[in-house]
């Protein structure tokens, strides 16, 4: 999916931005393995967060006609549905919206009811993605979710009935005590309801989680790397067989049904972020915001910029990043429009770096993209590494 | 000469030496309790830091006396470590008597002995001072039996003091006065000086602290050192206050420095003689020796480029320590650097340290290597001091290796550990004798190349720190020796080649293969990592390949931070070796050089 139609500013930033993304920084629970911005338990403080996002939506009205709409988290559904329903309204008052828009809703089964999911649909969210993680209940209770599998299969159930015809489902692998033959069971499981969209994420261990902590003491006993190959084969040949593309490193979708707002992403694209937390990138400027929501609620209510960081990168410096970025996507990055966007080439910019990793067999140019093979995936970060 | 006393104060480690010379310092009024700060003598960081030190250094205290006479005390500062007791033992002989330390506490160690009979071969005189009364656990009695019974020393002549208080010292100060006999030597006769240091100065030269055994020396003078026969004219003489304090001439009796336009420490070596062109003495002073390095690595920059700076570096700091030496040498493996040779362990330590801090380079080192000498089938003979150098094995005829005679202090319990210890490092001809009841002094003859790696730290560690080391070098004896070469993916790695005996290569090979194992990071193919001894693997472990390295995740918010642990990731590369086509970070090849703990 590329949106060739943005037009390139002179240092290699595109103008006009098309997407939004809003971060709901709150959780029922915090899951074991997590390191994303959430916090649990600040119920009090929602209703004061929603003012505050609102706030900072109208700032920024204007501007470009939208084509994507994101709202992550955390989990956005942890929000009573009206909540959910006033950052709608107030996106749509700020912005124009395309007519097609792919506006994506992150939710959890525990936190999901038929009648919300229907209420939610008619406000115009038209894709949804559920953080599902896994069918096996012995896994769900290891990863400290709050869910089981049997409210998973319902949550399922009751987004197509309430009409999603764009659905999405997060599964994880790779976790504690998981065989190949569960991960199979739960991927099977996960087709079986004929998603649009999957996500399949490899567990990996973050600093600062109770998964560390525990991994750390030795407690955690995760599969060897032959059982992890083994599942990624399983992932494989799975979602092949299920109609599924896989187009970016945990990503497969039916053909058209790529998620467009994190192709943004992939494709190194502006987009617009509002919430504790959230990341702009805007005319060549990345900014975060403040994460701790008390604080970014406090600021905004000052009527100031609630930044914590932002970058600048040189132009040699952003075309990198947009070829690390865009190797992530299995169709890779194209020259053309690199040089398009840049007015560089990648050997310009690579040199000998880019023929040995070819000679290696990591990387392949194929139909004007620069592409990781096959092995070049499994050992991306190696690749990436030379290419930053 | 009636007025002068020259003293050094000896003591073993921790016992307070440079307390006491700090606490003197003050009471003569020198330095202002403002000015004051701890180890006024170390001036180097490293010496301040580790509580040691490295160079000597001299300072003469004017001292009022209770008989109302006017003194000058010339205190001799010495390096307090085994690596340069040959430094020690000049500057010994630049004094009459010695202060000798022992804490009250701790009583006497290896290193109160040692060190007192370097002193007793000079034919000082002793006096014998307790420190750190003040300590809860301190036992002056005992310590006062231990010195009178163990040494042999008068106890009559004990002094009791606590140098952090203060307490006791100006009573010290009389018995140097009272116990320590003035200089001898004639003012009129031809001139010999001798020197025991000398420091550099970017600006005046080196500068050589020296002390005048007979004749006398000014400004103007022609003079020549007796051991180079290098001649140079004398610029300025003076005494070490706290600075530098010129004077007309120093004359026999006297310590203090002589600057001579002399470009380089190494012109002016511990133990030469000087005399006067014109009016030579009859024959240079006894005991001067060549110093010579026992222990060579070589130094490589880890980044490659920074061999110029190194080059500089250690052109800057041969300067000042004479004992340093260094010859270009180069590895397939780390590109170029240099075999440098120390004193000792300690010496190489303080040089690394240096190089890293003082001049920011940081470096590779390979294992340390004492000299070998070969005994080749054509009869010659070949010292070896670098694995690279190793000759062919078919074409050697015997190998010797350095002993040395290592002298260790320990409580009586730790007999059993100690032994062992010693057996474990081919110790032989074991001694030992009760210096006090509970107490062993344990001597064996040793490889010196056995007690250069962790000895000291492995008898720490198994002594619970009650052991004390101390060794002197004895001859060369022939050995069974093998070069033990590190081979990653089939390729020599030559900074890893280490000589080694042939009882210790399986062990010491397969441990090289272990550490690098831990040290090197997977990467896309398995790496064999094997130890030989030329064409014989001896050990061998493999490092698997790296199958996996993704980020499952990566979204608007993950940019910066995913790009910033690549860069992190890059930058690590960089700082990595690459030996064929593996790569090799600093620590795999620090690892190496230790030995393991059990």
């Amino acid at each position: 999916m590329v949106r060739s139609g943005l037009p390139a500013g002179p240092v290699g930033f595109l103008t006009g931005v098309g997407s939004l993304y809003i971060h709901i920084p709150f959780c029922r629970a915090r899951c074991r393995y997590c390191s994303f911005s959430s916090f649990a338990g600040l119920e009090s403080l929602h209703q004061r967060y929603i003012g505050a996002v609102c706030r900072e939506i109208a700032r920024h009205a204007g501007g470009n006609r939208i084509d994507t709409l994101f709202l992550g988290g955390g989990t956005p559904t942890v929000l009573d549905r009206e909540h959910l329903a006033a950052i709608m309204r107030r996106c749509r008052d700020a912005f124009e919206f395309d007519q097609a828009a792919e506006i994506s809703l992150e939710a959890n089964p525990d936190t999901v009811r038929a009648d919300d999911l229907n209420v939610l649909r008619k406000q115009g969210f038209n894709r949804i993605s559920l953080g599902i993680q896994s069918f096996s209940d012995d896994e769900l209770k290891t990863l400290g979710r709050i869910h089981d599998s049997r409210r998973a299969r319902q949550a399922v159930a009751d987004a197509r009935a309430a009409g999603f015809d764009n659905l999405s489902i997060d599964l994880m692998y790779g976790l504690p005590g998981q065989t190949a033959a569960s991960w199979r069971a739960t991927l099977e499981r996960a087709l079986s309801s004929e998603p649009e969209h999957l996500s399949a994420y490899q567990l990996s261990i973050e600093e600062g989680t109770e998964f560390a902590e525990r991994a750390g003491r030795g407690e955690l006993l995760l599969p060897d790397e032959e059982v992890i190959a083994e599942m990624d084969e399983i992932t494989s040949s799975l979602t092949r067989g299920a109609g599924l593309r896989h187009y970016e490193i945990s990503n497969y979708a039916r053909p058209g049904r790529a998620c467009r707002h994190n192709l943004v992403y992939w494709n190194n694209e502006p987009y617009l972020g509002f919430g504790a937390g959230a990341v702009s990138y805007q005319e060549g400027v990345r900014r975060s915001r403040i994460k701790d929501p008390q604080i970014y609620c406090y600021t905004v209510e000052q009527g100031r910029e609630p930044v914590a960081a932002s970058e600048r990168l040189e132009p040699i410096d952003s075309f990198k990043e947009t070829v690390i970025m865009g190797l992530r996507l299995v169709d890779g990055v194209s020259e053309q429009r690199l040089r398009q966007r840049y007015g560089l080439g990648l050997a310009e910019v690579y040199g000998k770096t880019l023929d040995s990793l070819r000679d290696k067999g990591l990387l392949l140019f194929d139909d004007g993209h620069l592409k990781l093979s096959g092995r070049g995936r499994s050992l991306a970060n190696l690749v990436m590494a030379e290419l930053v | 000469m009636d007025h002068i006393r020259n003293f050094s104060i000896i003591a073993h480690i921790d016992h307070g030496k440079s307390t006491l010379a700090d606490r003197m310092i003050q009471m003569c009024g020198l330095i202002s309790d403002r000015e004051f700060k701890d180890q006024l003598l170390d001036t180097m960081d490293i010496e301040r830091e580790r509580g040691i030190t490295i160079k000597s250094q001299t300072i003469c205290l004017p001292y009022t006396a209770k008989d109302g006479k006017t003194y000058a005390l010339n205190l001799v500062d010495t390096p307090g470590h085994v690596d340069f007791s040959y430094e020690v033992s000049r500057a010994l002989a630049s004094c009459e008597g010695a202060l000798l330390i022992v804490d009250a506490a701790q009583g006497v160690e290896a290193q109160t002995l040692a060190n007192l009979y370097l002193a007793m071969e000079n034919d000082l005189e002793i006096i014998p001072v307790i420190n750190k009364i003040d300590l809860p656990s301190a036992e002056p009695e005992a310590v006062s039996l231990q010195i009178e019974e163990d040494l042999g020393l008068d106890s009559s002549m004990i002094q009791l003091c606590s140098a952090k208080s203060g307490q006791g010292v100006d009573n010290i100060f009389e018995a140097i006065i009272n116990y320590l006999p003035p200089p001898e030597g004639d003012p009129a006769k031809p001139l010999q000086i001798l020197i025991f240091d000398a420091n550099y100065d970017p600006y005046r030269g080196t500068i050589v602290s020296c002390r005048v055994i007979n004749g006398s020396v000014r400004p103007g003078d022609l003079i020549m050192f007796m051991s180079t026969g290098a001649r140079h004219r004398v610029e300025e003489v003076g005494i070490f206050r706290i600075k530098k304090q010129p004077c007309a001439h120093l004359q026999a009796g006297e310590v203090g420095y002589i600057l001579a336009g002399i470009k380089s420490v190494s012109d002016a070596r511990p133990g030469d003689t000087i005399t006067h062109i014109d009016s030579p003495c009859s024959a240079a002073l006894p005991g001067f020796k060549e110093i010579l390095p026992v222990v060579f690595s070589s130094l490589y920059p880890i980044a490659s480029d920074d061999y110029e700076d190194l080059a500089a570096a250690l052109d800057k700091l041969q300067l000042n320590d004479a004992a340093l030496s260094f010859q270009k040498d180069s590895s397939a493996a780390l590109g170029f650097g240099f075999r440098c040779g120390f004193l000792g362990l300690l010496h190489l330590e303080v040089v690394q340290e240096r190089l890293e801090r003082e001049f920011d380079i940081s470096l590779i080192l390979t294992v340390p290597s004492v000299r070998y000498r070969f005994i080749l089938s054509d009869r010659s003979e070949l010292m070896v001091d670098n694995p690279a150098h190793f000759p062919d094995p078919s074409k050697i005829t015997a190998i010797e290796e350095p002993y040395i005679r290592a002298s260790i202090l320990i409580p009586e319990r730790y007999m059993g550990v100690v032994m062992t210890l010693c057996m474990e490092r081919r110790g032989e001809h074991t001694k030992y004798h009760y210096p006090a009841p509970g107490r062993i002094e344990f001597t064996c003859e040793l490889p010196l190349a056995e007690a250069i790696y962790d000895f000291y730290d492995r008898l720490k560690s198994i002594t619970q720190g009650y052991g004390s080391f101390d060794y002197e070098l004895l001859d060369y004896r022939a050995s069974d020796l093998v070069k033990l070469d590190i081979l990653v993916n089939g390729e020599v790695v030559d900074a890893l080649s280490q000589l080694v005996h042939r009882s210790n290569a399986r062990p010491r090979g397969l441990s090289a293969c272990e550490r690098l194992k831990d040290e090197i990071p997977r990467q896309m193919f398995k790496i064999a990592i094997q130890a030989a001894i030329g064409n014989t693997i001896i050990a061998r472990t493999t490092i698997s390949a790296l199958r996996k390295d993704v980020t499952a995740k990566c979204y608007g918010g993950d940019i910066t931070r995913k790009r910033k642990l690549l860069e992190k990731q890059k930058a690590g590369k960089k700082r990595m070796k690459t030996v064929g086509n593996v790569d090799i970070p600093q620590s795999a090849f620090l690892a190496v050089l230790k030995r393991d703990a059990e």
